[in-house]
C-alpha cells in the first residue's frame, strides 16, 4: 500500500497535540486522502505522554494502522515509547538536541527548541506547529494548502496567533532538507468533501436532528465532548445544556423534561451510569422516554479514565433494578452512532422506555473521514394525546391504560383534562398506587407487551453482515471493534457479524446469519467475554474462540488477524 | 376543582392532612388551572400528596423530587412546578439536590413535610430529629445534631425561604400562595406532626413554640439569625425573600419561549461542513 501513510504526533500533555493532529488530518483529507485518527492520553493535565495517531490512505480505511511511518516526537520519551511501532523506512522528526538513533528509522532533526524560544507561554503549542510544518515538507505537501488551513482555523482569533502559527509552520517546513532515506510521499488528489467525524460528534448531530433540545449532564470522559458540542451549538441550534450537580440529578432532570414533552439526552460513562441506575428503573416503571449514552471506559471504579474498554455490556443490559423493558444499541463507528441515535429517540418515545446507546472511548474520539450522512428522518413522538375534546373530564387520565401493544397514550402537562399520575410505585391504569397481586401482575405484563411489540419492530435489524458471507469462519462482535475487524477482513477469509442491537438480543437473526456448522470467534474488549456469554445464553451456537483484550487499549488489526487465522 | 376520586390514606390526625388542605386552598385562591400545575414528589408518606390533588403529578424516587421538577420547569416554563417530599427525602437522600436547587434559584416551589422522623419506613430518626431523639433504632437517643434546613436554604441562595406549620392552615395557605407567586427557588419547611411515630414533636409541642414573624428579614445574615432560633420559640412565616433572576430567566434561549415550544430551523448542512 504505497499510497498509505501512518503518522503520529507525540509529546507531553500541554503541547496541543490533539488540535494540531486534527489539523494535519484535515490537510491530508483535503489532499484527497481517507483518514482515520485516534488519540491516547493519560488522566492528567500536565506531563505524561499524549499522542495523536493518524492513518491516511487512498483507499477506504476504518481503523488506525498497526505501525508508524512518520513520528513527530516532541520529547525523547516519545521515541522510547513508540519506537516499537516504527516501520521499516520510517522517519522520526525530533529536536536537534536528541541524540538517539533508532534502527530502521531515519532521524530528521529540527531545531524545535530554538525555533520556538521566542514564543514564551505559547512555545509548547507552537512546537507542535513546527512539527506539522516539518511533516508536510517530509511528505512533500505543498505549503499553501496547509497555510490556508491554519488561517481558516484561527479565523477570528488574535492576528498574533495566526502570525505565530504561520511563522512556526514555515520555519518547520523550511528547516528540513530532502531526506533520501524517507521515501513516503503524498500523492496529491482532489478533496472528496468528506467530513472528519468521531462518534461523539456523530451522536450529537443525530440528537439535534432528532429534535433533542436538552442535554443534561455531569462531565465524564469519554462523553464530555458531547457537552462541548451542545455548548458550541447552543445558539445556532437552540439547544439547552444543563450541567447538574451529579449524575443522579442529571438523569432525573432529563426525565422531568421528557415527561413534560421535551426530547432529552444524558451522556456519561460507567461510574456516572451507576449513579443513574435507579432512575433508569424509574423510567421503566413510569414509562418515561429517556435516551442515555454510556461511553465505556476501563473499570472497575474509576479504572483507566482516558482509555478504552467494552466492559459494561452486561451492565447496560441489566441496568436498573427489576424487570422492565429497555433498549440497548451498540454502534460500531461514527455512522452507526449517527443512525442508531436517530433510532434511539424514536424507539424511546414510541415505546416509552429508556434507550441506552453503548459506545466507548475509542469510538467516542476516533475520527473517520466519511461522506455527509443522510438527513431524511421522521420524528415519531409516539402516542401523545393532546386533544382536550378526546379527553374526558376525569379526576385523573388513565396514563397506563391497558392496551394490546402495551403502549398507553400519554398526555403532557398543560393539556386540559390530561392530568395524570406518572409514578415509579406499582400502579393501576390511573397511576394510583396498588398492592394487589393481580393488579401488579397485570401492569408488569402490560410493560412486557411493549417489549414484545418492540422486538417485532426490531426483527432483522440487529445484526449486520460483513465480509465473506459463505465462509464458515464467523467473527462476531459488537461496538467499536467493527472497523478494526473490517480491516482484518482484507487479509482473513471470514464472515463478520456485527451485533448492533444488544438488547433485546437478536438471537434468531444471529442464528440465521451465522449459518449452520460455523466456527464462531467472538471478539471483545473485555475480560470475561460478555458478548460470548450472551450468545451462549440466547442461542445454541458453539463458540470456537473468544478473542479478548482488556488492557485498556483497542485491538490492533494484526491482533485480530493472528487471533482468527488458525481457528 | 382540585379534588380527586381517591382520598388520602394517611393515619387519622396526620399533619399531612393540614398540608393537603392548605395546598388545595392555595391553588384555588390563586385561581390556578389544574392542567397548568405539575407536581413532583419523592417517596414517603409525604410524597403521596399529589396523588390526591387534581393536577399533573410525577411521583419519582426517594430524594429526587427536585431534579424532576427542575427538568419539567426547564422544558416548560409556563407551568407552575411544585416539588413535595419529606425531611428524609429532601434533607438526607436528596441533600445535594436541595443545596444546588437553592443556588440555582430554579423557579420551582419546594414544600417539605418536616415531621422530624421517617414515617413510611416506620419511625427511624431523620436529619431533623432533635439530638437525643429516641426511636426504635436509636433506643439511647440520636447522637447527631439536627440539621437546620431553613438555615441551609438561606445560605445556599434560595430566594424565598419560609417555615410553616401543618396545624395552622390559614397561615400555611398564605405562605404557599406567596411561594407560588414568588419568582425563583421557594422553600417552605413545614412542621408536620406524625401522630403515629413521633410522640415528641406533637401538635401541642409545635403550637407552644410556633411564633409568627411579621415580615421577612431583608438580608441573608439577618435571616440566618432568625433561622437559628429553635427552642422555646420556633419562628414561622416568611424568613427570607429577595428578588433575583431565576435560573430559567438567566437562560437566553428560554427568554424567547418555553423550550417545549421552540422549533428552530436547524442548518444541518452547516454542522457537516464544520467537520470538513
Ligand atoms: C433509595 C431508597 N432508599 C430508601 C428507601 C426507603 N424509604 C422510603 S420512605 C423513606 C423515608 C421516609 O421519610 P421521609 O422522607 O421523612 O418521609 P415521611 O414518610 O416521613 O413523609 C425511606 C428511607 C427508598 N424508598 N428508596
Ligand atoms: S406515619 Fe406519620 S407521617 Fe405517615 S401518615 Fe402516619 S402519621 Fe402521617
Amino acid at each position: 500500500m504505497k499510497s498509505e501513510i501512518a503518522w503520529q504526533l507525540s509529546g507531553e500533555a500541554g503541547y496541543g497535540i490533539l488540535s494540531s493532529g486534527e489539523m494535519f488530518s484535515k490537510i491530508l483529507k483535503r489532499l484527497g486522502y481517507c483518514v482515520f485518527s485516534g488519540t491516547e492520553y493519560p488522566s492528567q493535565i500536565r506531563g505524561g505522554n499524549n499522542s495523536f495517531t493518524m492513518r491516511a490512505s487512498k483507499e477506504k480505511i476504518t481503523s488506525l494502522a498497526d505501525k508508524i511511518d512518520l513520528l513527530v516526537a516532541l520529547d525523547s520519551a516519545s521515541i522510547e515509547m513508540h519506537k516499537g511501532l516504527l516501520s521499516k523506512g520510517s522517519a522520526i522528526i525530533c529536536d536537534s538536541g536528541i541524540k538517539a538513533n533508532i534502527k530502521n528509522s531515519s532521524m530528521i532533526r529540527v531545531a524545535f527548541n530554538e525555533l520556538t524560544n521566542k514564543y514564551g507561554a505559547y512555545k509548547k503549542v507552537l512546537m507542535a506547529t513546527v512539527g506539522i510544518g516539518a511533516s508536510c515538507k517530509a511528505l512533500g505537501v505543498e505549503k499553501k494548502i496547509a497555510l490556508d488551513l491554519i488561517k481558516e482555523r484561527f479565523k477570528g482569533k488574535n492576528p498574533e496567533v495566526i502570525k505565530s502559527n504561520v511563522e512556526a509552520f514555515i520555519n518547520g517546513y523550511d528547516s528540513i532538507k530532502d531526506n533520501k532515506d524517507f521515501r513516503k510521499k503524498i500523492i496529491k488528489g482532489k478533496d472528496k468533501g468528506l467530513m472528519l467525524i468521531n462518534g461523539n460528534d456523530a451522536l450529537s448531530i443525530a440528537s439535534i436532528i432528532a429534535g433533542c433540545k436538552l442535554l443534561s449532564c455531569y462531565p465524564m470522559t469519554p462523553t464530555t465532548s458531547i457537552m462541548e458540542y451542545y455548548s458550541k451549538h447552543q445558539e445556532s441550534c437552540e439547544l439547552m445544556l444543563h450541567q447538574a450537580e451529579d449524575e443522579i440529578s442529571a438523569i432525573n432532570v432529563a426525565l422531568g423534561a421528557s415527561y413534560a414533552g421535551v426530547r432529552s439526552l444524558v451522556a456519561t460513562s460507567g461510574g456516572g451510569f451507576a449513579l443513574m441506575n435507579e432512575a433508569i428503573s424509574l423510567a421503566g416503571s413510569a414509562e418515561i422516554p429517556a435516551v442515555i449514552v454510556l461511553g465505556q471506559r476501563p473499570a472497575p471504579a474509576t479504572g483507566l479514565p482516558t482509555r478504552t474498554e467494552q466492559g459494561d455490556l452486561r451492565y447496560a443490559i441489566h441496568a436498573g433494578h427489576g424487570d422492565f423493558p429497555k433498549l440497548v444499541l451498540a454502534p460500531g463507528d461514527a455512522k452507526d452512532c449517527y443512525e442508531l441515535t436517530l433510532e434511539a429517540f424514536n424507539y424511546s418515545d414510541k415505546y416509552q422506555l429508556p434507550a441506552i446507546i453503548l459506545t466507548d472511548k475509542y469510538l467516542a474520539v476516533s475520527s473517520e473521514s466519511l461522506p455527509e450522512f443522510k438527513t431524511s428522518y421522521r420524528i415519531n413522538r409516539g402516542l401523545i394525546e393532546n386533544n382536550p375534546k378526546a379527553l374526558e373530564r376525569a379526576s385523573k387520565f388513565k396514563r397506563y391504560a391497558f392496551t394490546k401493544s402495551g403502549i398507553s397514550p400519554r398526555t403532557l402537562p398543560g393539556t386540559i383534562n390530561g392530568m395524570n399520575c406518572s409514578i415509579g410505585d406499582e400502579h393501576d391504569e390511573q397511576g394510583y398506587i396498588i398492592e394487589e397481586a393481580i393488579d401488579r401482575k397485570k401492569m408488569m405484563d402490560k410493560r412486557e407487551r411493549k417489549f414484545e411489540s418492540m422486538k417485532k419492530e426490531l426483527r432483522g435489524k440487529g445484526v449486520e453482515v460483513w465480509g465473506d458471507n459463505n465462509s464458515k469462519k464467523v467473527i462476531v462482535s459488537f461496538g467499536s471493534t467493527k472497523g478494526i475487524i473490517i480491516e482484518a477482513l482484507k487479509e482473513l477469509k471470514a464472515k463478520f457479524l456485527q451485533i448492533k442491537i444488544v438488547h433485546p438480543f437478536p438471537a434468531e437473526e444471529l442464528l440465521k446469519k451465522a449459518g449452520k456448522h460455523s466456527k464462531l470467534i467472538v471478539v471483545e474488549n473485555n475480560q470475561s467475554g460478555q458478548l460470548s456469554s450472551l450468545i451462549a445464553q440466547h442461542t445454541q451456537l458453539k463458540i470456537s474462540k473468544k478473542l479478548l483484550k482488556y488492557d485498556g487499549r483497542h485491538f490492533s488489526i494484526s491482533e485480530i488477524i493472528r487471533g482468527c487465522r488458525n481457528v | 376543582m382540585f379534588e380527586t376520586q381517591q382520598n388520602p390514606n394517611w393515619c387519622p390526625g396526620c399533619g399531612n392532612y393540614g398540608i393537603w388542605n392548605s395546598l388545595k386552598l392555595a391553588l384555588q385562591e390563586l385561581n390556578l388551572k389544574p392542567e397548568n400545575i405539575a407536581f413532583t414528589s419523592g417517596i414517603g408518606c409525604s410524597g403521596k400528596i399529589p396523588h390526591w390533588i387534581r393536577a399533573y403529578c410525577l411521583n419519582g424516587l426517594h430524594g429526587r423530587a427536585l431534579p424532576l421538577a427542575e427538568g419539567i420547569k426547564i422544558a416548560n416554563s409556563e407551568l407552575i412546578v411544585i416539588a413535595c417530599g419529606g425531611d428524609g427525602d429532601g434533607y438526607a437522600e436528596g441533600t445535594n439536590h436541595f443545596i444546588h436547587f437553592c443556588r440555582r434559584n430554579a423557579n420551582v416551589k419546594y414544600f417539605v413535610h418536616d415531621n422530624q422522623i421517617y414515617g413510611l419506613t416506620k419511625g427511624q430518626p431523620s436529619p431533623t430529629s432533635n439530638e437525643g431523639f429516641i426511636t426504635k433504632t436509636t433506643p439511647l437517643g440520636t447522637i447527631e445534631k439536627a440539621l437546620n434546613p431553613v438555615l441551609i436554604a438561606i445560605a445556599s441562595g434560595a430566594t424565598f425561604v419560609a417555615r410553616g406549620f401543618a396545624g395552622d392552615i390559614p397561615h400555611l395557605k398564605e405562605l404557599m400562595k406567596k411561594a407560588i407567586k414568588h419568582n425563583g427557588a421557594a422553600v417552605i419547611d413545614i412542621l408536620q406532626p406524625c401522630v403515629t411515630f413521633n410522640k415528641v414533636n406533637t401538635y401541642e409541642w409545635y403550637q407552644k413554640r410556633a411564633h409568627k414573624l411579621k415580615k421577612p428579614a431583608n438580608t441573608r445574615i439577618k435571616a440566618m439569625r432568625i433561622a437559628e432560633q429553635w427552642g422555646k420559640k420556633i419562628p414561622i412565616g416568611v424568613i427570607f425573600e429577595s428578588n433575583e433572576k431565576s435560573y430559567e430567566q438567566r437562560i437566553p434561549l428560554l427568554k424567547k419561549s418555553p423550550l417545549m415550544k421552540l422549533n428552530p430551523k436547524k442548518n444541518i448542512k452547516k454542522l457537516f461542513n464544520e467537520l470538513k
